[in-house]
């Protein structure tokens, strides 16, 4: 089964930023890397056209929620462009091959600061969809997945769920989690934001 | 799932429609059951009539709570101030009902979220428990051996750990096996890290808990 890291880079700050976690990734690891970025029209045709009028964060979310349609890799690691890896990160993918779907960690905002990143409208609906506003948020900046039904119904909702609002992507995950739940296997802050994977979190931005 | 209507014991500003409505104590609001129950849960609202409060907790007769440490009868009594039909039970560690809460007393008990955490059981998650906190990881507790046996099956420790005290089941083979692997597990040391072990070679759907279930609501 294949491995591989994908990042997403719209905007050529974004772009920089990818090169530069690539030049990190490549300092522990020769594993495979794919990029998608504006010049790269990987999504299957039946989604062509779809991220027009769309800012560069838009398209950058709208090519994560669609993952699954254009990673090359039946495992894969997406790492947003502005993280570092420093280590080894084999025992993400050796989750994977233990058949967990998805390996993530929680996101250091929870509680009170649970999707502050969101709209309003998008933070209502994840509480409403969750029936709580007590649910971990999880941190979807860097997070291994491997092909399967389950990932594939998971993927299918978040991108419906995206597109309600356009925006920001974690309110959408924790909506679509609660319609296609698949085994998550949660790692520590270590794996993203801490030794492991440094996340400079927004510093790619254009 | 339908609406059902609620007398509010406290003030409340409700939302429909991305609008919120002011509501004082005593005026009544059409919402949906879930919600209804999270009310009646932490008294926050109340239903006169015995009918139509029954109809809205029914879906809970599936329910149940095994208090495999501590006092079964203090919980049942605190249970049953809110949810009279809830079965509480003492014991062992078993999935003695289709949808199980596995309780010791010693973690706080937040009823409103208990509705909710039986509810992601009826959703496709198979368990749900809170995390243990947001700092200590699986190289932070047991001895080295248990460690070394933990990373042997998990492959890392930097992993947060769940808090054992509060697990919500719903029973079906696989969470029965992983309801004996972990037993076994337990008994040879750390009950967080015989936990994880059991859990990982479960692959069990496992919804994670943010810590508030356990403790003070989230502002």
């Amino acid at each position: 089964m294949t491995r591989g890291v994908c990042f997403i880079a719209f905007g050529n700050r974004a772009r920089q930023q990818a090169a530069l976690a690539i030049a990190a990734l490549r300092e522990h690891s020769t594993i495979d890397t794919f990029l998608f970025d504006d010049f790269a029209p990987h999504l299957p045709k039946e989604f062509a056209g779809l991220d027009e009028g769309l800012t560069d964060m838009q398209k950058s979310r709208w090519a994560k929620v669609t993952m699954d349609l254009w990673t090359p890799f039946n495992y894969t690691l997406y790492l947003d462009a502005d993280t570092r890896v420093r280590g080894d990160i084999s025992a993400g993918f050796e989750n994977l091959q233990d058949s967990w779907d998805v390996v993530m960690t929680a996101s250091k905002n929870q509680h009170s600061r649970l999707l502050w990143h969101c709209t309003e409208e998008d933070k209502r609906e994840t509480i409403e969809v969750a029936c709580t506003n007590e649910v971990l948020q999880l941190q979807a900046g860097v997070f291994f997945f491997r092909k399967s039904p389950e990932t594939k119904a998971m993927f299918e909702a978040w991108r419906e769920e995206w597109l309600k609002f356009k925006s920001q992507d974690q309110g959408a995950l924790l909506r679509a989690l609660c319609t296609a739940p698949v085994n998550i296997w949660l790692l520590g802050r270590d794996w993203n934001g801490g030794a492991l994977i440094e996340h400079l979190f927004g510093r790619a931005r254009g | 799932m339908g609406k059902v209507w609620v007398q509010l014991k406290t003030p409340k500003i409700v939302f429909e429609g991305g609008t919120g409505t002011h509501y004082l104590a005593g005026d009544w609001v059409e919402t949906g059951k879930m919600q209804a129950k999270q009310w009646l849960a932490d008294g926050s609202a109340e239903v006169p009539r015995s009918d139509i409060k029954k109809e809205i907790i029914a879906d809970l007769d599936n329910c149940g709570i095994v208090v495999y440490r501590g006092d079964a009868g203090q919980v049942s009594s605190h249970v049953h101030s809110h949810f009279p039909g809830l079965s509480v039970v003492g014991g062992d560690l078993r999935l003695e009902f289709p949808q199980t809460l596995l309780y010791d007393s010693a973690c706080p008990l937040r009823l409103d979220l208990s509705v909710v955490g039986f509810h992601r059981l009826t959703t496709g998650w198979q368990i749900a428990a809170p995390l243990w906190n947001y700092q200590q990881l699986a190289r932070d507790v047991g001895n080295e051996g248990e460690r070394a046996c933990t990373k042997s099956v998990i492959h890392d420790l930097r992993v947060p750990i769940y808090d054992t005290r509060l697990v919500y089941v719903r029973r079906c083979p696989q969470t029965t096996s992983f309801l004996e692997l972990w037993k076994s597990e337990r008994q040879s040391g750390d009950d967080k890290l015989a936990f994880m072990r059991a859990l990982y070679q479960s692959r069990l759907v496992i919804c994670a808990l943010p810590t508030t279930w356990k403790g003070r609501r989230a502002r």
